[in-house]
Formats: C-alpha cells, structure tokens, sequence
C-alpha cells in the first residue's frame, strides 16, 4: 500500500481546508479553488455547517458586560458608518438625474394633476452588489406617494419584492410588495411619512409571494440606497 | 435556545443594519461563541478580544448571510472557530510547531474533549450528526478531528501528539474524513 492515499475526491481536500490542516502549497492550491471554484466552495461551505457541530461539546460561557460595551461603541458611536455603506452601492444613477426622471414618472402617473410637475422632496437609489435589480424611488412629501421605478432586475421566479423603509437605527418597516409592473406609486402610511426622510433607507428584499409572513424581511436583501433630499 | 427561525431573522435585520435586533442576537448567541472563543484560546483576555472581532465580524457579514444555506448559528460559530483558530496561529510561532501557548489559566473550568454530562443527556434527536457520525470513527481519529476543529492542530502536530509519522497520520485522517462525509451524507 502506498503511504499516501490519494485524495477520493475534492470533499475530503475540502474538509482538510475547513479543518485547516493543509499547509504549503497545498494550502495555497486550495485557496486559490475557492476564489475560482464554486463547487469546492460550496462543500467548504456544507462542511463547516457539519463540523460545527462539534461545537455543541463546548460549554456556553456568559461573556463579561464590557465585551457588548465595547460593540455598541465600536457598531453604534460612528454615525458616520452608516449600514449601507457596508453593501457597496452601484453609483451609475445619481442625483439630479434620476430625480428628473422620476417627475416624469410623477406625470406620468397623474399623482398631482395640478398642471404643474410635482417636485419629488427626496429620492433614493437602491441597488446592491452580486444582485442585478436597481430600483430608483421618489417620495412626494405633500400626497405621501412613493414613486418606484424598477430599472434592471426583478422577483426570483415565484418569489415577491418587499419594499422597506429603515429609520436610522431601528427596525425596518414595511411598504408593501412592489407590483409586478416596472413602476409602481406606493402610498407611505401617515404615521411612516414623519420617518421618511434624510438619515433612512430604502431596501428591498426577496419574498414569499404576498411578502414577509413575519412583518421583518426574511430573504435576501437584493437592493438598498439611503434616502436624499431634493 | 433560541429557535433558528428566531435567528434567521434577527440576522436577517442585523444585514439592515438594525442595532435592535444585533443586541437581541448577541444575548442569544454569545454565550456559546465565547464558549468557544474560550475553548479554542484558553485565555480568557484574548478570547473577550477575539468575540468582540466576531461579533463586529458579524454585524458586517450578515448582509451576505443566506438563511437557506446555513443554520444561523453554524455560520457564526464557523466565524467564532475560524478567527479563533488565527488568533491561535498567530500566537505561535509557526503552525508547524508543537509548543503550545501554555496561557491555560481556564482550561480546568473547560469541558474537554471528553464526553461530559452535557453530551451524555443530550437527546438524541438534537444532537449534531457530526458527534453521532464520530462514533462510528475510532475513537482516536475522532479525537484528532476534534483537535483540529478546537485546537488547530496541523497534520505535523498531530502526528507528534499521537507519536505516528506524518504520513500515517494524513492517511489515518484522509480516511477517517471520507468516513465522515460518507456518515454525513446518510
């Protein structure tokens, strides 16, 4: 018999990366597949879903008050780390722009038929990387309409896009799902429009069909932008 | 414990950023993770250190996290071993070597790798498959899965803890994983 048995197949490679016992260029090799190799990702992934079983053995222990102390500085203290920050926002529609588009879009749905075009008081670009859907919104403070136009992307197959509203620091509310249209105006319930404003966001998440049965997203966040005034 | 469902969805709104839901989270989770921070570390500063690195870890990735693909507490316990696991390394002076970091000023208040009181009362239904499937293993080789997984041993350390050569111990352990994933994967 051989010293050495050669690998059955890539679980076993995979299951040495997770453990980290490869080292060298073995080590090297493997993380090259895992930049390059969905499939060897992929049993990464389901083996350390396994082996952290092994973790049940480990008795929990209490951590001392000062650890959640020093999170809530590091998390909460910057006000200049917003959440969305974090998501890599795709910067193609900006600003003015997309705000022009949008009262054209306002006319279009006839929202203020006053003869005069409405005049959005804010605007958000939602988007997000990895997913292909960008969503450009508007919000009339004086009707409470949010104007939504879906540019690219759209619901999973047999899935809903659920629309959010994060207040700065709290918990997201919901909006409603987006109809299956590519525009959409939503009416902001009276007691959400006070949180409608600049220092929120905007996000849209993957859904049940009919949405979140549990009144907090659920699925994937697919697009996010924060909200700017006009 | 707090059901998955329940976790499902407080990392679903730690992704968006709410500090609400990171509080809720960390109270139901944090216990074990420093557990295991602990088990893997042995030093009690360090290990506060690494779960505040964990949980910061946390409230940046949970934005990518899929509730379809993982358990939500496999995933961070995953980060808790894996950042552990480096704090480790980075102690040593090389991962080939043997000499451990002797900080072992809570290792007696540990639960080893022994079956301990918790193990053997747990139901059966509940208990990962991972830990059933080890039983089917020699009791060494689970052992040495074991000391990989919480202790970050290299086949090279290994191999000297259980006085083989290092090929020996690569085959033992290259057939004792196929077994494993063949148990898994029942």
């Amino acid at each position: 018999m051989s010293e050495q048995t050669p690998y059955d197949d890539d679980s076993v490679l995979a299951a040495e990366y997770v453990l980290g016992l490869l080292d060298g260029p073995e080590a090297q090799l493997a993380q090259i597949r895992m930049a390059e190799d969905a499939r060897f990702v992929d049993l990464v992934r389901a083996w350390e879903a396994e082996l952290a079983g092994i973790a049940q053995e480990v008795a929990p222990v209490d951590p001392p008050p000062r650890v959640l102390a020093e999170l809530r500085r590091d998390i909460f203290g910057h006000q200049d780390r917003r959440w969305w920050q974090k998501i890599g926002l795709i910067p193609s529609i900006v600003g003015a722009a997309a705000a022009a588009v949008l009262v054209l879009i306002a006319v279009e749905f006839g929202v203020l038929d006053t003869g005069a075009p409405p005049v959005p008081d804010y605007q958000a670009e939602l988007a997000a990387e990895g997913s292909d859907l960008v969503v450009a919104a508007a919000y009339l403070d004086e009707s409470g309409e949010l104007l939504v136009d879906r540019r690219a992307g759209g619901a999973r197959p047999g899935r809903a896009l659920e629309l959010w509203l994060i207040p700065e620091g709290a918990a997201p509310i919901s909006l409603g799902v987006l109809p299956g249209g590519r525009q959409a105006a939503l009416s902001v319930p009276a007691e959400v429009q006070p949180r409608l404003g600049e220092g929120a966001a905007l996000a849209i998440s993957d859904e049940p069909p009919g949405g979140s049965p549990t009144g907090a997203p659920t699925g994937d966040v697919l697009a996010v932008g924060p909200i700017t005034a006009l | 414990m707090t059901e998955q469902a329940d976790l499902d969805t407080m990392l679903s709104r730690v992704g968006l950023g709410d500090r609400g839901a990171f509080e809720a989270l960390y109270h139901a989770t944090s216990a074990k993770l420093f557990g295991v921070c602990l088990r893997v570390l042995k030093n009690r500063a360090e290990a506060e250190d690494t779960l505040q690195e964990v949980y910061l870890r946390i409230w940046d990735a949970a934005v990518g996290f899929r509730p379809g693909q993982a358990s939500p507490m496999s995933w961070m316990i995953t980060i808790a071993r894996n950042r552990s696991i480096d704090k480790l390394r980075a102690r040593k002076p090389g991962t080939e070597s043997t000499q451990r970091a002797d900080g072992t000023d809570l290792l007696a208040d540990l639960a080893d790798d022994a079956p301990g009181p918790e193990r053997s009362a747990m139901a059966a239904d509940t208990r990962a498959q991972v830990l059933r499937c080890f039983e089917e293993l020699p009791e060494d080789r689970a052992i040495a899965v074991r000391r990989a997984y919480l202790d970050g041993d290299t086949y090279t350390e290994l191999a000297r803890h259980f006085d083989v050569p290092l090929n020996t111990m690569r085959t033992w352990l290259r057939r004792s994983l196929t077994k494993l994933r063949d148990c898994l994967s029942r």
